[in-house]
């Protein structure tokens, strides 16, 4: 029969155990930290021990059987665990085999007879420790110092590993924070103050797109493009020197520096590039290691006399595209710069005739083919090929080993209007019937001009839809965006758009042409409204996700090349390759409506 | 584009979702459903790789004020990952095929 000794002494404090009869004990002071689970069915036995060890530790939990002890070991989860082998329910070793199913690897102190078998299976069980029978008591308290020290240091282990998960995982938001400021940073200096623009030139338009792939978020890469008080074009590419935070530094600096110029130039009595090339010479040599040189380019852009000056210091050769599809590669005049004066040669590059300008950092020239060797062997066919920076960066995404390992910025100069071998121009009527059926007009038009797959062809079309609806709402209707959410959310969207009174004057015209100057087609629509024209922000404005409306735009970018605006009325122009080789399987019925 | 009626709460569309008739037939067929009493639209797009702005809209209103469960199933990965662009995918309880 089970002794129910849990009732009397089923937790037994070391106040409890001090005040007991035997003599004081010096236990380590691990041992008071920790809870001590003991199993024992014989009363005399078990009191015994609890008079020995009870004030030794934080608690000492009782049980009478096996049993109990599983049940009490599941309820406290003690520290130490010291049974008997024999007892009623559970032996000791069933009892550590039921602990060690949970998971805990809890020690277990095993109380038996010199019984070989028993102790040769209890070794096999990872038994941590025995106490032969009867036992002795200075062995007995022996054993559970060297258990509890062991215990002790598992669990300061177990503690240091989660600090150092813990201050792991604290570095990890520090270091992201710090990134995502330096990237906002980053983001801040380099300026394009004319992106998605249309620029006038000398009786044509151009455009200036750059793309910018940071390696890391610190980048060793910069640029600027700036619009000059004078109306001419400023632009700045660096790659400084080496990686990581020092060639960020420098890029940044230099960057934030040709900015810094660029705002005061109002201010100087004469501007020429000379000067201020000058200035930034001394500001670098003021910032650069003796041992560091800079590569970077100054590109003055004047397009209304179509020409560039520049001032190129060890940057890629650029590549320069005539309207007749010819290709030359622009070496630079300048070695690097370094902290030393030198003098800096300034060359002069024509526009007239050019159809688009390519500049990159060597990062690009320089990245891995898949197939063996460098970017540069492909870059000029590529370039040959691409009449858009996108096109470009196509090719060189398909055959370049992905996961670039350096900085990456190209930044593309393109002629907007050409003597063209194809145009189209059609004017729809102000309704959405009306301007699905322009759109189906000029893919049938353009479907005869060039072989173009089916979903190209719906990529067109998607664009186009888009463009002209955006044009109908906004233009001719002057639907701004809150209306326009009043409207969808109202579910009145389609009978307004019918029903509404058009602007005095209202008109929209879809235009086209195809460029042939690169090997693919380039195709830039236009399209045009009476309206006011998009707000200087559209194009960057964020959608948020719950948004019934504002994301045309959006959508237009993700299927084209590149987008511009160009004022004063609402026009946009819409730059997209034609890559298709197959022959269009546009409907007949289209092609003759 | 072909849009039809494959359950009681579901349309199929096939081909590409580009053209304003596109749009205008996604919403009508949707609507007539709503109307029929739907309480919840499955758009099982089978290989369209884009969608308008105006059906993004639409969906939208659907989810927001009319407060209709929309599901799609998209088979073409480009409108997946458009959709994932546009942080639609929760909205729209977007499966790919």
């Amino acid at each position: 029969m089970p002794i129910n000794i849990r009732q009397s002494v089923s937790f037994l404090t070391s106040q409890e155990a001090t005040a007991s009869s035997e003599p004081p004990v010096n236990p380590d002071a691990e041992m008071k930290s920790l809870t001590l689970l003991v199993a024992e069915d014989d009363l005399p036995s078990c009191n015994m021990l609890l008079m020995r060890i009870g004030g030794l530790f934080k608690n000492v939990i009782a049980a009478a059987d096996g049993t109990e002890a599983f049940r009490l070991f599941s309820l406290h989860t003690p520290d130490i665990v010291l049974t008997d082998q024999v007892m009623p329910g559970l032996t000791g070793l069933e009892l550590m085999e039921k602990i060690r199913q949970t998971g805990a690897k809890t020690p277990v102190i095993l109380m038996t007879c010199a019984d070989s078998q028993v102790l040769l299976e209890a070794i096999n069980r990872g038994v941590e420790r025995f106490i032969p029978k009867p036992f002795n008591s200075e062995l007995l308290l022996r054993t559970l110092n060297g258990v509890a020290r062991m215990v002790a240091k598992e669990r300061m282990l177990e503690q240091h590993r989660e600090q150092e998960v813990e201050l792991l995982r604290y570095r990890d938001a520090y270091n992201s924070m710090q990134q995502e400021s330096a990237r906002r940073k980053e983001r801040h200096v380099v300026r394009h103050d004319l992106r998605n623009q249309a620029l006038k030139g000398r009786g044509v338009r151009w455009a200036i797109n750059v793309a910018y792939a940071p390696h890391d978020i610190m980048c060793g890469d910069g640029y600027s493009v700036r619009r000059l008080f004078d109306g001419r074009q400023l632009i700045f590419v660096v790659d400084a020197m080496g990686s990581g935070m020092s060639a960020s530094l420098t890029a940044m600096l230099t960057t934030s520096f040709f900015n810094y110029q660029v705002e005061n130039l109002h201010l100087w009595e004469t501007f020429t590039l000379r000067i201020f090339l000058r200035r930034f010479q001394e500001y670098l040599s003021s910032i650069l290691l003796e041992d560091e040189v800079l590569s970077c380019g100054f590109f003055l852009v004047d397009l209304v006399r179509e020409e560039i000056k520049t001032a190129l210091f060890a940057l890629p050769p650029l590549l320069l595209r005539s309207v007749d599809g010819s290709v030359c590669k622009v070496r630079g005049e300048n070695p690097p710069l370094g902290t030393y004066p030198t003098e800096i040669k300034v060359g002069t590059l024509s526009l007239t005739g050019v159809a688009d300008l390519m500049i990159m950092t060597d990062g690009v020239s320089d990245a891995l083919l898949t197939q063996g060797g460098s970017y540069r062997e492909v870059l000029e066919n590529d370039f040959r090929a691409a009449p858009t920076l996108k096109a470009l960066q196509r090719s060189f995404q398909a055959k370049t080993v992905p996961g670039s390992l350096d900085d990456l910025t190209w930044l593309h100069l393109r002629r907007l209007d050409f003597p063209h071998s194809w145009s189209w121009k059609g004017t729809p009527d102000l309704t959405l019937a009306g301007l699905g059926a322009t759109i189906r007009e000029f893919l049938a038009a353009l479907a005869l001009e060039v072989s173009l797959d089916c979903e190209e062809l719906d990529g067109v079309e998607i664009i186009l839809t888009e463009a002209l609806t955006n044009a109908l709402e906004h233009g001719c209707l002057q639907i701004d965006q809150e209306k326009k959410a009043m409207l969808v959310l109202s579910g009145e969207y389609d009978d307004a758009l019918a029903e509404m009174a058009l602007e005095p004057g209202a008109e929209i015209t879809l235009s086209a042409t195809l460029q042939r100057d690169a090997e693919r087609p380039l195709l830039i629509m236009e399209v045009q409204d009476s309206g006011p024209g998009l707000a200087e922000n559209a194009l960057k404005t964020r959608v948020e996700t719950t948004a019934v409306n504002g994301r045309g735009l959006k959508m237009i970018s993700h299927y084209c090349d590149s987008l511009f605006t160009d004022g004063p009325n609402g026009r946009l122009i819409i730059l997209k390759t034609l890559e298709g080789e197959n022959t269009c399987r546009f409907p007949k019925a289209a092609l003759t409506n | 584009m072909q849009i039809s009626q494959s359950g009681p709460n579901e349309l199929t569309i096939s081909d590409n979702i580009k053209s304003i008739e596109d749009s205008s037939a996604i919403k009508e067929k949707t609507n007539a459903l709503i109307k029929e009493g739907a309480t919840s639209i499955m758009l099982r797009i089978q290989d369209s790789f884009s969608m308008t702005s105006t059906v993004i809209g639409f969906l939208m209103k659907l989810v927001n004020v009319n407060k209709i469960r929309v599901s799609l199933v998209v088979g073409d990965e480009r409108l997946y990952q458009l959709l994932d662009e546009l942080s639609l995918i929760q909205a729209f309880n977007v499966r790919q095929m």
